[in-house]
């Protein structure tokens, strides 16, 4: 049986305020840090515990923390990612609106631990209540020194700001997220060097995902081996945070270790489809990652075990697709988002990503040519590999994923008009 | 017009990060949230506070689709048509509001009070379909609740 960790609070009322988080053992695990441990402890019981981050690539969070160059002279920034725009995310929004301290809690140990006095929560430009709920809890741990000068009276200075985007899927990628920051556009840059070493303003920067740094307290309070017990796997460990949501009863966000299989958390979880429906495919994290079929769902929503079924863990978003779903609508919906997210600073992406949404268009009304789903399988090579970041890739995969296991469906739309799935 | 509070705070935040041109983001969404939009004036006002041209301030501008160089409607509708709230019905939405408005995605009605836009996932796709006005996320969205709330807007307006 598994307990919630992250979330088992989130049903109390006013958890936003300071006394109710508080009473609920709330900045206990800060104290203990800053009182017990030293910050190269704390790295090192994030690396023991195995904690991987929970942004979409699964990087080891205390390994990424130990390519923080020691004895540098400039000051070390920790950018939290709050950008969550991955379609079909939306479980940092969840953290945020219902558990804020818990999140300035995760900043604070993490920030202790790789001293980092300055940190900034980069939150999409959509989320303006959130951004709001935010600023009044640290506005909340400011009044009670728990942010400032020498916080909770220890020696450890720190200050968090909020920056809100302004819509951009693009600055989710990490030096997307720098340059951000530093008020330009949100372009990739080019790593190395990586952000570690020279990130925001030019100094050593962790940027980390919200859900990924809420589990660091709790790591310092229970030990790395309780955390690395969590899930029966020492690739895998910890609680996670899963967002379903499509056609299924009850869509919403749930905690579990990482043994849960896409089946249990679709038909146990969730009640099963809308409408009784038959399952057609599953997203099984985010919209950039390759398209699961009904067959192939029996599988650990972990890094690993879907990384063997050809897809990614990726960010957690569970998208739900029924029978009588278009497919061709879903890939022409899916590259739309990205023909228009593209930052276009490279032509095979920028290029791409233009062409996939344009030909899948016409697809999709009825105007494709045969030989099309070739042509699109070799656009989608051609954007893999040779990009500044990822979404080009991210882009590719899927598209490539739902013409391979839906052909005959893409087919039947390049020989007649109309669609005649729905 | 810019007001003297909003100047006033757009000059703090040019002091409140460790490097100045981090405070325009900030100050584009003050400017925005007074004016509607960010105005040829205000461009030349954040390249004062900012000590940037007003060519840079533009590229930041034009590179977020949040900000607007021209005033919208008084009321902004942005429904969300990613692939989980289409599952759930965004098209329908969408097309409710087109008709009772009367203007297309992009548009807004000749009175200036609403705008119509089409929009990425919002990061609320539990609650799907999810439309935002203004600010305010309106989840589990139904056609008969868009009618009831434009009628109520009218009156208001
Ligand atoms: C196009 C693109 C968009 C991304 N969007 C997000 C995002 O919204 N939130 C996030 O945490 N990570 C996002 N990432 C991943 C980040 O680049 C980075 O890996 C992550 O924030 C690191 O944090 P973690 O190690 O805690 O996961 C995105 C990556 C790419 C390529
Ligand atoms: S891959 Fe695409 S989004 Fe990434 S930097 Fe290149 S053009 Fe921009
Ligand atoms: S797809 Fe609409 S909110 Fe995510």
């Amino acid at each position: 049986m598994f307990t919630k960790i992250l979330t088992r609070n989130f049903d109390q009322p006013d958890l936003h305020e300071m006394e109710v988080y508080e009473k609920l053992g709330g900045y206990r695990m800060i104290r203990q840090a800053l009182r017990r441990h030293t910050p190269e402890e704390i790295v090192q019981m994030v690396q023991r515990s195995g904690l991987r981050g929970r942004g979409g690539a699964g990087f080891p969070t205390g390994i990424k923390w130990g390519f923080i160059p020691r004895n540098s002279d400039k000051p070390t920034y920790l950018c939290v990612n709050a950008d969550e725009s991955e379609p079909g995310t939306f479980k940092d929004r969840h953290i945020i609106l219902h558990d804020p301290h818990q999140l300035l809690e995760g900043i604070m140990v993490s920030a202790y631990a790789i001293q980092s006095r300055r940190a900034f929560i980069y939150i999409r430009g959509e989320m303006a209540r959130e951004a709001a709920i935010l600023n009044d809890a640290i506005a909340q741990a400011e009044k009670k020194n728990y942010l400032g000068h020498r916080i909770f009276g220890e020696d450890f200075d720190l200050q968090i700001q909020v920056v809100r985007g302004a819509g951009a899927y693009i600055c989710g990628e990490e030096t997307g997220l720098l340059e951000s920051i530093e008020g330009k556009r949100g372009q990739p840059r080019t790593k190395p060097p990586f952000p570690a070493v020279c990130g925001l303003y030019g100094c050593p920067t962790i940027i980390n995902n919200v859900e990924t740094l809420i589990n660091v307290p709790h790591i310092v309070a229970n030990g790395p081996e309780w955390f690395a017990a969590i899930g029966k796997d020492p690739r895998n460990t910890g609680p996670k945070l899963y967002g379903v949501s499509g056609q299924v009863k009850r869509p919403g966000v749930y905690e579990f270790d990482m043994t849960i299989t896409l089946k249990e958390l679709i038909y146990d979880v969730c009640g099963g489809l809308t409408e009784n429906r038959a399952l057609k495919g599953v997203i099984p994290g985010g919209s950039s990652v390759p398209i699961l079929l009904p067959e192939e769902i029996d599988v650990a929503m972990d890094f690993d075990s879907l990384a063997a079924r050809g897809t990614m863990l990726g960010s957690a978003g569970v998208v739900v697709i029924g029978e009588g779903t278009c497919m061709v609508r879903v890939a022409r919906r899916v590259a739309q988002f990205y023909a228009f997210e593209s930052c276009g600073q490279c032509p095979p992406c920028r290029e791409g990503t233009a062409w996939l949404h344009k030909i899948l268009q016409r697809i999709e009304s009825g105007g494709g040519h045969p030989g099309e789903l070739d042509l699109l399988a070799e656009i989608c090579d051609n954007m893999k590999s040779h990009t500044i970041c990822p979404l080009s890739d991210a882009a590719a995969m899927p598209i490539e994923s739902y013409i391979r296991k839906y052909r005959a469906e893409f087919e039947e739309h390049l020989s007649r008009p109309g669609c005649a799935c729905s | 017009m810019i007001s003297a509070a909003t100047k006033e705070k757009v000059e703090a935040l040019a002091s409140a990060f460790p490097q100045r041109r981090s405070g325009l983001m900030p100050a584009l969404h003050l400017i925005q949230q007074e004016s509607g939009y960010i105005s040829p004036e205000a461009t030349v006002f954040l390249s004062q506070v900012f000590e940037l041209s007003r060519a840079q301030i533009h590229e930041t501008i034009t590179f977020y689709h949040m900000f607007r160089t021209r005033p919208a409607g008084r009321f902004i509708f942005q429904v969300c048509t990613n692939v989980s709230c289409m599952l759930r019905g965004s098209e329908e939405i969408m097309q409710t509001l087109s008709e009772i408005l009367g203007i297309q995605p992009g548009e807004t009605t000749p009175d200036g009070q609403f705008t119509l836009q089409e929009t990425e996932c919002l990061a609320a796709c539990g609650a799907a379909p999810v439309v935002q006005l203004n600010e305010e996320y309106l989840e589990h969205v139904t056609c008969r609740q868009i009618r009831e709330l434009i009628a109520e807007l009218r009156k208001e307006s």
